[in-house]
């Protein structure tokens, strides 16, 4: 038991550290206040977690950019809003004005995986200056799809290894704007050694 | 279809249902095999994600209903149980298996929807329409009530098969 709560205080620690870092990148890049509406980390059952999102009735299209972090700490980064609010973070990002991006085209897609890099590098940033944990990323990957084929995607790689996966969800709301994007973060199974370390170092005398 | 019921389907999931209900399911380069007996108007969907079911890194099976060779048999067993039919009373649908993230060298969509093809074969049932492969993502909707399956290609419109 006592464990198990060092467990999750580390992955408490590390998505605070993260989603943080992620939302002041995310502030800066579109020179406009990014705010943090939700943030939690909860093991999920993979069948039930893409139910739920097939049963989401706003099953409009996304766009999301993935990454694949290697490392001693290794994890999958997925960042996706649906398309209209991906058509404003592209104006945001060009530094134009918003609404003259009006379709899927490859700005918009350069855009969303930039995106994806800067934010999934700004939470291995976290592994590397909080925790001394170095890491890699890979390209990003673009998907524009339904947002049930975009998860599923997602979380194929764990979901083939294990029934059940951790998952840190965050919501970021671009006010000024009215955008509502998500990331998520989900650990491989290879990081268990390194949440373990960080409760035996970083959470010692807890 | 406005009073209808509608279960959705996750990733490594299957579900049984009599008429009026919908079954519904996002793919990518997942397969789902919806099985229905006309005349019962009783059907089931698997959603699997991997062609053949193999021992994990721990030397663990995970959940049969992940993969095609051991998910399609008990969704079969599932719905002769529940509903007491034969397996000559139903017939196959098959969709998804899309090449989605075009990076990924393995092309698992493909596998699928040839493992897919193979076991149904292997269980002598007879395909009575399919829709697989391709780019995009699927979006599924099997009425119970008729049989159909509305099927949408991401970017397209919805077809009936």
């Amino acid at each position: 038991m006592e464990k198990d709560s060092k467990i999750s205080k580390a992955v408490e620690l590390i998505a605070q550290l993260s989603v943080d870092r992620a939302s002041q990148v995310l502030s800066k890049l579109i020179r406009s206040g990014a705010r943090i509406t939700l943030e939690r980390a909860y093991m999920t059952d993979i069948s039930e977690a893409t139910a739920k999102i097939n049963a989401q009735e706003n099953q409009a299209e996304v766009i999301g950019s993935m990454v694949d972090m290697m490392g001693d700490a290794p994890f999958k980064f997925l960042f996706y809003a649906d398309a209209p609010s991906c058509l404003i973070l592209t104006d945001l990002i060009l530094q134009r004005e918003v609404g003259l991006t009006k379709e899927f085209n490859i700005y918009v897609r350069s855009t969303i995986q930039e995106i994806g890099n800067i934010m999934a590098s700004a939470v291995c940033n976290v592994f590397a200056s909080d925790f001394e944990i170095a890491m890699k990323p890979t390209p990003p990957k673009v998907v524009h799809d339904f947002l049930g084929t975009v998860f599923q995607e997602f979380v194929m790689g764990t979901a083939a290894e294990r029934d059940e996966v951790m998952i840190i969800e965050s919501r970021f709301y671009i006010v000024r704007y009215d955008v509502k994007c998500t990331i998520y973060i989900l650990p491989f199974p290879g990081s268990d050694k390194t949440i373990n370390y960080i409760c035996n170092t970083r959470l010692k005398g807890e | 279809m406005s009073d209808e019921k509608i279960l959705s389907v996750g990733v490594g999931d299957i579900q049984v249902a009599k008429a009026p209900i919908i079954i519904t399911t996002y793919l990518g380069s997942c397969v789902a095999v919806c099985l229905y007996a006309p005349l019962h108007k009783v059907g089931g969907v698997i959603h699997f994600m991997l062609p053949k079911a193999g021992p994990t890194h721990e030397g663990l099976i995970l959940k049969k209903e992940k993969y095609a060779d051991t998910g399609i048999p008990e969704l079969l067993r599932q719905l002769k149980n529940v509903f007491k039919l034969e397996k000559d009373a139903f017939v196959a649908k098959i969709f998804g298996g899309a090449n989605v993230v075009k990076s990924v060298s393995r092309q698992f969509g493909q596998e699928n929807v040839e493992a897919a093809g193979e076991i149904i074969k292997r269980l002598r049932m007879n395909i009575l329409a399919s829709h697989t492969g391709g780019e995009k993502g699927y979006k599924i909707m099997f009425d119970l009530n008729t049989g159909k399956v509305n099927c949408t290609v991401f970017g397209g419109p919805p077809i009936e098969y």
